[in-house]
């Protein structure tokens, strides 16, 4: 009953909003909370329609300075569902809210395969999100998000290879793997480099003349212990498939910033 | 009767040496090939005329083919005259107790030790440039080398504690069970031939390295073996090698004793000893080819076992090459990792 109640209650506010259609808003970018530039929409929109024709999927951009209340993930799965967003008979799409009134960014996934797709990429997709937000810089931070979906569409990994080598380059990590080979290879010939003696006893044992004239291997004691093995504590992260007051389901997740 | 033994063809009148590669003696001049049953005839056999006399130690001897004098080590037994490089044998230093009984012929020539070596340092990454050039390696001398050979019987004891370890799981608990056994062992060993360098001047852990000779090839001592190649006798006596013999032998009935236990999970030994008797010694002279190195003004010795092969030594590092590799390895290393990286990252 309850959640009747509030699935109407969002309707209405969402029709609101419908209604309340702040000029620069476009069809995939719905900027309520004002935080993007005005030159920065028509970017973002031929963006979007270039995934959404090239990928099958529709990428939307939302953000809301009142929470009324309701939870991020809510908003963001409600919004989406009711506006009819979505390519195919699954609505595949991903939407990123902006709550300027939690502080939370949420993505929301829509269509199996998309939610499959992003669901293990949330969380460093989000990591790559949150750094602009917390700066400030809302307009790059969008940027970045189409740049990741369609990356992601394309390659299946965040960022292009160009943009991991850059990262590799400038990361401790290779460093210390040549270290260690350069130290572990040089090692290797330097040792060689010494003579070893091969001649053992058996060089000077005389036949057959080994004999064993005492074995014995005696039992002395035993002695058994135990230990309890930990259970698994399973705990999982928030996020994960969950369905919306519409019957659809939904993927994704979100942080604060 | 000369107190040196010059070997001479008796086609030519030419040297003669002893030749590796066909168990024969080899006339430097007319290249006439001998035998050894030839050349016991010529020759004699080993155990001739007056050797058994102790005559006084001579310092300096004269080259039978060219006259010159010749000044000779208290230790060399075999040397060439420095002018005609004619092969001598200094009977004297092979009289009484310097007589060996047994003596493992060269198998492999200088030529193919040169080749042997030349391989063997290549390898040497590190090893400088100089060590590996053709006029390093001429420099290869073959000797026959002084070692007392020991033949005894070892009785060992040893015992210790052994754990056999067993784990499984029942229930929400995992068991582990240790049981402890008491472990003895004792037995009898022959050993036969255990070698000691008997030359203050070799280095006896190299010595110890070039093992094993090949006992098959052992022959009855013979000068005639010696012409062409350089000879010492011994300055280290029975009584002091034995000693390390013994080291040796205790360690190896160790080793064999520690080789029967098995089947524990873990072994630590609590008393381990061991002893000899019945020791018989015996003198022989083993083939072997050195080469002296300078690095650095450092020595570097190589060895080279006449019959078997085998390298011993130390190269140098040339610190120069270790650091251009090392940088080099690191800087593809990098490289894969970078480029590796991103594309699985």
């Amino acid at each position: 009953m309850a959640k009747k109640l509030s699935g109407i209650f969002l309707v209405t506010i969402i029709l609101l909003l419908q209604v309340g259609l702040v000029f620069g808003n476009t069809d995939n970018v719905i900027d309520n909370a004002k935080l993007l530039d005005g030159d920065i929409y028509d970017e973002l929109q031929s963006k979007a329609n270039s995934i959404k024709t090239i990928y099958g999927m529709e990428p939307v951009i939302l953000t809301i300075d009142d929470a009324k209340g309701n939870s991020s993930m809510v908003i963001a799965d409600d919004y989406y569902d009711y506006n009819g967003f979505g390519v195919g008979s699954e609505n595949k799409g991903i939407l990123m809210l902006i709550d300027m009134d939690n502080r939370t960014v949420w993505i929301s996934t829509t269509g199996q395969d998309i939610i499959d797709k992003y669901q293990p990429l949330i969380d460093p997709i989000l990591e790559e999100i949150t750094p602009y937000l917390s700066d400030g810089e809302y307009s790059d931070s969008c940027i970045r998000f189409l740049e990741i979906v369609e990356n992601v569409e394309r390659t299946g990994k965040i960022s292009t290879y160009g943009q991991r080598v850059m990262d590799m380059m400038t990361s401790i990590i290779p460093y210390i793997v040549a270290l260690v080979i350069g130290l572990i290879a040089t090692g290797i010939l330097t040792l060689s480099s010494k003579s070893k003696v091969t001649a053992t006893g058996r060089n000077y044992e005389s036949g057959d003349s080994f004999v064993l004239t005492n074995q014995a291997d005696h039992f002395e004691h035993e002695n058994t212990t135990r230990r309890a093995i930990p259970k698994n504590n399973n705990s999982s992260g928030g996020g994960g498939s969950h369905t919306g007051s519409s019957g659809t389901s939904h993927g994704g997740g979100g942080s604060s910033f | 009767m000369s107190a040196i033994k010059e070997y001479d063809c008796t086609n030519c009148g030419g040297p003669l040496r002893f030749n590796p590669e066909e168990t024969n003696w080899i006339c430097d001049y007319c290249f006439s090939k001998f035998n050894k049953e030839e050349i016991d005839k010529i020759y004699g056999e080993t155990k001739e005329e007056g050797l058994d006399e102790i005559h006084e130690d001579l310092d300096s001897y004269h080259c039978e083919s060219c006259g010159a004098e010749l000044i000779a080590e208290e230790t060399t037994a075999a040397t060439f005259c420095l002018y005609c490089k004619s092969p001598t044998i200094i009977k004297q230093r092979f009289k009484g107790e310097f007589q060996p009984q047994y003596v493992i012929p060269f198998k492999i020539t200088k030529e193919q030790s040169k080749e042997m070596y030349k391989k063997w340092i290549g390898k040497k990454f590190f090893a400088p440039i100089e060590f590996k050039k053709d006029d390093e390696i001429d420099k290869v001398t073959g000797m026959y080398a002084p070692f007392w050979l020991f033949d005894c019987n070892a009785h060992g004891a040893t015992s210790g504690r052994g754990t056999k370890v067993s784990t499984w799981r029942s229930g929400d608990y995992e068991y582990t069970k240790t049981k402890t056994y008491r472990v003895e062992r004792e037995g009898n060993i022959r050993y036969e031939k255990i070698p000691v360098d008997g030359s203050k001047k070799l280095d006896d852990n190299y010595m110890t390295m070039i093992e094993p000779y090949d006992y098959n090839e052992i022959e009855e001592f013979s000068m005639h073996y010696l012409t062409g190649f350089l000879a010492e006798k011994y300055d280290v006596n029975s009584i002091e090698c034995e000693k390390i013999m013994e080291q040796r032998a205790k360690d190896f009935v160790s080793n064999r004793l520690r080789s029967t236990i098995s089947g524990y999970s873990s072994y630590i030994s609590t008393s381990n000893n061991a002893n000899l008797n019945d020791i018989k010694t015996n003198y022989s002279l083993m083939p072997l080819y050195m080469l002296v190195n300078k690095f650095k003004d450092k020595d570097y010795v190589f060895f080279i076992n006449g019959q078997t092969g085998k390298i011993v030594g130390d190269a140098p590092i040339d610190h120069k090459r270790q650091v251009i590799f090392f940088g080099a390895v690191a800087a593809v290393a990098w490289i894969i990792t970078v480029l590796g990286g991103a594309l699985f990252g």
